[in-house]
């Protein structure tokens, strides 16, 4: 085949107009080295979609693998509970606790796996599949309500973080997440909280329990991360909160900043 | 820094999201490996943390911790013996900020959900090429090896694979 005929094939295929047979030998040209796959102008616009994409997912396993990181140093420098007041000793973490963490991880990647094989199953295998998603999918929600309770912030970032392997949040999640950004003690445990929330602004409910995190944030990094969310999903509907935001006198000057910057995005 | 330094330790997290994009291009541009070039923007905020109350305040924090991240690289391509890679000036052209603008974000938000959603959609075989080219970076030969095909094969599942999430994309917008 000449290379004007390829050549052809790649403007038929820039076109929309190839046939299934021309498809063909465009996957053979392909195949040999001939075409290259940035020659087709819609696959090229979509791998800078997909390195951008996947740049995202990157930084957000990144983030969280640090706050982690953060949060187990900062424990592992601070005195022991024993040396605390006796009180302290009853919220010691669970010895079995990291035990059960690791199990619910490696069952994950066990199911993970199953499902990115490269076979496609047998319609036998296709029900138990599905129980077996439906049982990792139960047991990841129970593992990370539990560990939100815990007293340690690595913990708690863990939980926030088993969110990421989720692809939908049930109510239940959803609310746990939204008393944490509102509660939870570690502003790294509240900006991880923030950060899970924000995948999952499609869902009404999610949306509204941002909108309403707005007055309840003291820190000005979460009260920032907040209101640039706000612009960035361009909800007009927290414009009255982010104003009586600005308005407080404890607001940092910093957070004020942001904030008007968000405000302008969303007037 | 100057809040990390006096014990605020917890900002920290700030500055690793300010900043850890712009190391890990740094670090990938001369390494070619995703995960490894994680675990040295890892590294590096490992330093900052023990360093931290070396850090003067009198110059620009960016330029103190692109300082760290060629030292993480340095001492990397010392401990492998192999020669250093990028001239030492070269680091220069990370410090700019590179935060977007509200209406990019935006759009990088809808845009994410929808290829989100567009891969979810994939049959595995699909989906997992694609990932290993673009999440694990790996190149089409070394995926060839992992599969057991040749590397104009990957190409061709690449190509299928893209094709498909075309379709997907179609359908979402429909």
């Amino acid at each position: 085949m000449s290379d004007e005929h390829a050549r052809v094939l790649i403007a038929r295929y820039n076109a929309g107009a190839l046939t299934p047979a021309e498809e063909a030998e465009l996957e053979g040209l392909i195949e040999q080295g001939r075409v290259e796959l940035s020659e087709l102008e819609d696959l090229r616009r979509l791998d800078e979609r997909l390195d951008r994409f996947f740049a995202g997912e990157r930084s957000r396993r990144m983030l969280a693998g640090f706050r982690e990181w953060l949060a187990a140093a900062e424990e592992d420098a601070a005195p022991p509970a024993a040396d605390g007041p006796w009180w302290r000793r009853l919220f010691a973490p669970a010895p079995g606790l990291g035990l059960a963490y690791s199990l619910v991880v490696l069952l994950l990647g066990a199911g993970l796996g199953y499902l990115l094989r490269g076979a496609a199953p047998p319609p036998a295998d296709d029900a138990r599949i599905a129980r077996l998603s439906e049982e990792l999918s139960d047991l990841r929600e129970s593992m990370m309500l539990t560990m939100l309770e815990r007293e340690s912030t690595a913990d708690r970032l863990k939980a926030v973080n088993l969110t990421q392997e989720m692809d939908e949040v049930g109510g239940r999640v959803a609310e746990a997440l939204l008393r944490t950004l509102n509660g939870d003690p570690n502003v790294n445990v509240r900006l991880a909280a923030l950060d899970a929330l924000a995948q999952y602004t499609r869902h009404p409910r999610v949306r509204e329990g941002l909108i309403a995190a707005i007055a309840r944030q003291q820190s000005p990094l979460v009260q920032m991360a907040l209101a640039e969310l706000m612009a960035g999903l361009q909800e007009k509907r927290s414009a009255a909160e982010l104003r009586r935001l600005l308005d407080r006198d404890e607001t940092t000057p910093e957070a004020k900043e942001r904030i008007r910057a968000s405000l302008e995005v969303l007037m | 820094m100057l809040n990390v330094k006096a014990g605020n330790v917890d900002q920290l997290g700030l500055l690793f999201e300010r900043y850890h994009r712009r190391l890990y291009g740094f670090f990938f541009r001369r390494l070619h490996d995703a995960e490894l070039s994680e675990d040295l923007v890892q590294n590096v905020f490992v330093r900052v943390l023990k360093y931290r109350h070396q850090f003067r305040g009198d110059g620009e924090f960016n330029v103190w911790l692109f300082h760290i991240a060629r030292n993480v690289q340095h001492d990397f391509f010392r401990r492998r013996r192999l020669p250093v890679a990028g001239s030492a000036e070269d680091w220069q052209d990370q410090l700019e900020d590179q935060a977007l603008t509200p209406s990019q974000d935006m759009i990088n938000r809808e845009e994410h959900q929808q290829l989100r959603t567009a891969l979810q959609r994939l049959d595995p075989d699909k989906r997992e090429v694609i990932v290993m080219a673009k999440l694990k970076g790996l190149k089409y030969k070394e995926i060839g090896e992992l599969l057991g095909c040749t590397e104009g094969a990957v190409k061709v599942k690449v190509f299928r694979a893209l094709q498909e999430l075309k379709k997907q994309f179609r359908e979402l917008d429909r």
